[in-house]
């Protein structure tokens, strides 16, 4: 079956980085991307003379994964400039893994950085609306993602108070971890009172517009092994596309995480009983409550009060974006990588303050569009082969 | 007959000139299901397609409220269900809450660049 043929365990991530989370001021997107390539390089112990494939896509050079190439000397074996919006960095690990098990290539670099807070002081997003779309002048992409919470609470019940538990706990969370932008506390009263954006979401509902890079370095599992740090190996993964503009989902209340998902499980053979946390791209509330349903954590519906009493956050039953997530660590207009980065810190046992106590299995998913592109990944220490 | 004038265009030309013509169109396969927005072929199976005009009923699927800096209102935004069973997001122009469910009377703004719908509640006065 085709959900199978992911090359379980086959690749392990050797090397992981972020930089310039927050405020970087003086650099540029390109240079943002290249430290933190540089900066996971020297993690994994590997140099820029290892690199065979170059996976990344920049804020707003289409060509970026040209330009990247062209920065650091690499990749003259194969450059994948692939964008989906913030899943692509999981789709990158996902045809990385497939190329090094194949054999064309041993060692790939997956990396990403903007400067869109510094530089912009909004968000930078590639979304341009259709003639059908742009002259309503909708504010895009919250529109789309507002659109899907109304319809949530509609037919299930969703409450503000429940997507304000899902800012809570990020935030909560985000308090743990000295690299995250926004570490002040947050209320419920707080929150209910931020001012609204796209209704039902409010300020406190959106990712934050911060500055940041990540990188990965993934390599042969048997690669991995004889490098610097423990590997954490890619188990399965599973993508899928169900539209780009929102009119066109099939159904606003049923991502593409649904099918992501089961990809990723029957690759892995590991269901979501089996992980120690999710790493989400929760670029808003309403996110974190419909992967948890779609990613099987709870029945269709049920987010909002899987999540109101504190589940996901510090303590709860299921670690949720344990670095703060793109609602209050870092959002720099694609946030995917990060999640992959937090996964690989927290299964290696250096998250600090907000390590888990058992942390061998992650489910990281990354979303594109306005809940247009889904894809999963799992990733599990080498205890989970 | 819905069909847009001009066939030597493609489906996105041919759709808006409907529009410029007062015609708001969409697209059906010979079993009845509705396309929208324009295509050269159904999506998914690459069925037939032929242009039917819509009778610009619809109902709130979705909708979120975007305001604006004051004075200017709030911007209305809905994907709208149409009663030949296809979706697109649009604006509703209109004074008052709108919720789920409500009924819609399309306003062709064939006038405008690009030519688009927008939409009123229901048994109000044309604001187009």
């Amino acid at each position: 079956m085709k959900d199978k043929a992911f090359p379980r365990a086959a690749c392990a991530i050797a090397g992981a980085a972020t930089f310039g989370i927050g405020l970087c001021e003086g650099h540029s997107a390109l240079e943002m991307t290249a430290r933190a390539g540089l900066l996971a390089l020297q993690d994994a112990g590997l140099g820029l003379a290892d690199v065979d494939g170059l996976f990344t896509c920049l804020p707003e050079d289409l060509l970026g994964g040209l330009a990247v190439a062209e920065y650091l000397g690499v990749g003259a074996r194969f450059v994948d400039n692939n964008r989906t919006g913030g899943s692509s960095f999981l789709n990158h690990l996902m045809t990385a893994c497939f190329m090094i098990s194949a054999g064309y290539m041993e060692t790939a670099l997956i990396c990403y950085g903007s400067n869109q807070r510094s530089a912009a002081g909004r968000l930078v997003s590639a979304l341009r609306g259709s003639v059908y779309e742009a002259p309503h002048g909708a504010r895009m992409p919250i529109g789309g993602y507002a659109l899907a919470a109304s319809r949530h609470m509609h037919d299930y019940g969703t409450t503000r108070e429940q997507l304000g538990a899902v800012a809570l706990a990020a935030r909560a969370w985000a308090r743990l971890n000295p690299e995250a932008f926004r570490r002040e506390p947050l209320d419920m009263q707080e929150y209910l009172a931020a001012r609204i954006v796209s209704s039902p979401l409010g300020a406190l509902d959106c990712c934050l517009v911060t500055d940041g890079a990540a990188a990965v370095v993934v390599t042969s599992r048997a690669r991995a092994g004889d490098l610097r740090k423990k590997p954490v190996t890619v188990l399965g993964a599973g993508a899928e596309t169900t539209h780009k503009e929102i009119a066109a989902m099939p159904d606003l209340c049923i991502t593409g995480a649904r099918l992501s998902g089961q990809r990723a499980y029957a690759a892995a053979g590991y269901g979501p009983a089996d992980m120690d946390m999710v790493q989400l791209y929760d670029a808003f509330t309403i996110n974190t409550i419909l992967f948890l349903e779609d990613l099987g954590f709870c029945p269709k519906g049920e987010g909002g009060r899987f999540v109101q009493d504190g589940a996901i956050a510090p303590g709860g039953a299921l670690p949720v974006n344990t670095n703060g997530g793109g609602l209050s660590c870092v959002h720099p207009g694609m946030y995917g990588l990060f999640t992959l980065v937090e996964a690989v810190r927290q299964i290696r046992g250096e998250a600090g303050e907000r390590q888990l106590a058992v942390a061998n299995l992650a489910l990281c998913h990354g979303n594109g569009g306005v809940l247009s592109s889904q894809t999963s990944v799992i990733l599990g220490s080498m205890d989970t082969v | 007959m819905a069909a847009p004038s001009t066939a030597s265009l493609g489906p996105e030309a041919e759709y808006l000139q409907a529009l410029r013509e007062g015609r708001f169109c969409f697209q059906r396969t010979a079993a009845g299901r509705a396309v929208f927005p324009p295509r050269l072929a159904a999506p998914g199976d690459g069925a037939a397609l032929e242009w039917a005009q819509s009778s610009g009923r619809g109902r709130v699927h979705a909708v979120t409220e975007q305001p604006q800096k004051p004075p200017a209102p709030s911007r209305i935004i809905a994907i709208v269900e149409m009663e030949e069973g296809f979706r697109l997001l649009s604006r509703i122009e209109t004074e008052v809450p709108v919720r789920i469910g409500q009924c819609l009377r399309a306003v062709i703004a064939g006038e405008s660049d690009p030519p688009h719908v927008f939409f009123v509640p229901q048994g109000e006065q044309d604001e187009g």
